[in-house]
């Protein structure tokens, strides 16, 4: 129909759809990067391994060294892959709810979603040492559903305005974390080191084991989000232009709500809080490929996705042999850039 | 689309009462809205016409009453054993145009005009050759194909109007309700976005309801004016026969003459002001 689209349309079975023709280019660059910053980030480290040893090693071919196997698939490749994955999860949980809320600030480590779910891990962490990681993710759902909910109900007032919802969330976010220092004072000093390791927002030590308690979330809620893109659309245009064409608003708002908290839950108690990723990646997203959603939000995750596994090889790399965790590199970024959009907002 | 000139009405309320949190704003209202004809709410602010508009599209939920749709009901709160259409029924019978709508930032005219088929489509069929169609077709009426590709904020507030028209268009609904959709437009736009809704119901017989401020607009635009006044239905019928000096005084609490407009005919409210009697008595 136009230049700036491509349709896909098949002729004996009743699919179609459009998509920006940046899109399938830009997703093929992104992944092409994530790959290349995987190798580079495997590689790096205080026992480097050459580029092509990382493939090798990786496609499980024959290298001259017998370390590299356990170097590189049991140490570094599970927190990279926890890296990205993060990324991915926070990212497209932060594009669902900057197109839910209609609200360019909304972010799930804006709106206390994140202190929320750090509060309910980290409880969980202290409160019962010896749980299986398998049961974090649903702690840090369950706080993150609490902490989005209490933001919702208290900021939503027939329609959210933008600093309403940020002002609440802040507030939300600071009582989850006021509570979670208070629950780290309690808690005996093995846990509490790893608590706090953990709260700042970092894949060090990250395990097959956490990925796998981690995947099942991404595979329901990321597929299903996708699907929604399109009902992200609609709600987009105002809540009366949506329910006019037939969108069933309440319905579509609270399902969208929970597959965003449930990724950012989820993200959470795989790697901390990392701030920012959320925020930042559907912005950028939006100045690739626009505002449609079926093509922003498969960008945005990959991103995100790239984004924290940077942070990671910065984290790791700036000041080596000491590593900094990168949840401190992606706020290093991120909160000049939030002030900006505050700022740029502010002149409309 | 086929005109539908049948008597049956194309919207009706019986005993419609709509309200806002508490507030009572439309008390028990009964109306009728005819097919392939232009109905003008008019009345003062705040008496009840763009709640009853958002009551009409089931926008708001009725505190009582109903709203039939060719005789369907429409409300979300209905008599039972009553025959009722689900949302994206109704969203491909009635499209709904509110007061001064907001884009997200970015969103070009064609992506906007396009989610007009959103009630046409389903999680496979999310582009159709007909969807296609009818956007290409949307553009065109409203004259704004070549602005595609531009962001819907880059426009001029008349082009930014006629989106959105093009927008309730591409879902091709029999009824198309507009608020104030004249609203923050100079005169030239203004006239603009009549004409063609004026060209709509004509050519296409698509049956127009709008809420309108200006008085002698709806006169000369709707084949048939709606009077509210705080909540109720104060008068209905055409033009010619609604518009009276008493009803101008009842209802907008103004002395005015009305008189003839040079131009179609059409009855034309001249309001008489303190301003205007100082003029005549130094006559």
């Amino acid at each position: 129909m136009t230049r700036n689209w491509l349709t896909i349309r098949l002729y004996h079975f009743p699919l179609s759809f459009q998509l920006d023709r940046r899109v399938p280019w830009l997703l093929v660059a992104l992944a092409i990067a994530a790959l290349a910053v995987l190798v580079v980030s495997v590689g790096y480290g205080e026992y480097p391994i050459s580029p092509i040893d990382v493939i090798r090693t990786i496609l499980g071919w024959q290298t001259d060294n017998s370390d590299y196997g356990f170097v590189i698939n049991t140490l570094r490749l599970p927190r990279i892959v926890a890296a990205f994955l993060v990324g991915m999860g926070l990212a497209i949980a932060g594009t669902i709810l900057q197109g839910l809320t209609r609200n360019p600030l909304a972010a799930p480590e804006i709106v206390g979603v994140e202190a929320g779910a750090g509060l309910a891990a980290v409880s969980l962490i202290v409160l019962f040492p010896s749980i299986p990681t398998l049961f974090l993710p649903i702690a840090a759902f369950t706080g993150a559903l609490i902490a989005a909910l209490l933001v919702y109900w208290l900021s939503w007032n027939g329609g959210s305005s933008p600093i309403r919802l940020i002002l609440v969330g802040v507030g939300i976010g600071a009582i989850a974390s006021a509570l979670t220092s208070l629950m780290i004072t309690f808690g005996n000093i093995y846990d509490v080191s790893q608590a706090l390791v953990w709260l700042a927002g970092s894949v060090y030590g990250r395990t097959w084991e956490h990925i796998q308690a981690f995947l099942p979330w991404l595979l329901i809620f990321v597929p299903l989000s996708f699907l929604s893109a399109r009902e992200l659309n609609t709600l987009n245009l105002g809540d009366d232009v949506a329910r006019g064409l037939g969108s069933r608003v309440e319905w579509q708002r609270v399902f969208l709500l929970i597959a965003s908290v449930a990724l950012a839950g989820a993200s959470v108690a795989t790697a901390g809080t990392i701030g920012f990723v959320g925020l930042i990646s559907p912005h950028l997203a939006r100045q690739l490929v626009g505002t449609s959603h079926e093509g922003l939000l498969p960008t945005a995750a990959l991103v995100g996705g790239l984004i924290v596994a940077l942070a990671d090889l910065l984290g790791r790399s700036l000041f080596a042999p000491i590593e900094i965790p990168c949840g401190v590199i992606t706020a290093a970024v991120g909160a000049p850039y939030f002030l900006y959009l505050l700022y740029r907002d502010r002149n409309q | 689309m086929n005109s539908n000139l049948s008597l049956e009405p194309a919207l009706s309320a019986r005993k419609l009462s709509l309200a806002y949190d508490k507030t009572l704003i439309v008390n028990h209202l009964n109306l009728a809205i005819s097919a392939g004809k232009i109905t003008a709410l008019v009345g003062p602010n705040g008496c009840g016409k763009s709640t009853l508009l958002k009551g009409l599209a089931r926008l708001l939920k009725p505190q009582s009453g109903t709203v039939y749709l060719d005789g369907v009901a429409i409300s979300k709160r209905c008599p039972q054993g009553v025959a009722k259409y689900s949302t994206k029924e109704i969203a491909k019978r009635l499209g709904m145009l509110p007061q001064s709508p907001v884009a997200p930032e970015g969103l070009t005219v064609r992506e906007l005009v396009a989610q007009g088929r959103y009630p046409h489509q389903s999680w496979l069929q999310q582009w159709s050759r007909e969807d296609e169609q009818f956007t290409e077709q949307a553009l065109a009426i409203t004259g704004i194909a070549e602005l595609g590709d531009r962001p819907l904020d880059s426009l001029s507030g008349g082009q930014r109007q006629r989106a959105w028209i093009a927008m309730a268009l591409a879902q091709n609904t029999e009824i198309l309700l507009l608020d104030e959709p004249t609203t923050f437009l100079d005169l030239a736009h203004q006239i603009e976005v009549l004409d063609l809704l004026y060209d709509l119901n004509q050519t296409q017989g698509r049956t127009i309801v709008m809420v309108l401020h200006d008085l002698n607009q709806a006169c000369r635009y709707a084949d048939e004016l709606i009077v509210m006044r705080q909540g109720h239905l104060y008068a209905q019928g055409t033009p010619n026969l609604v518009m009276t000096e008493t009803m101008v005084a009842e209802v907008f609490g103004i002395e005015s003459q009305i008189v003839p407009d040079p131009m179609t005919g059409t009855p034309m409210c001249v309001p008489v002001s303190r301003k205007a009697r100082a003029s005549i008595g130094r006559k």
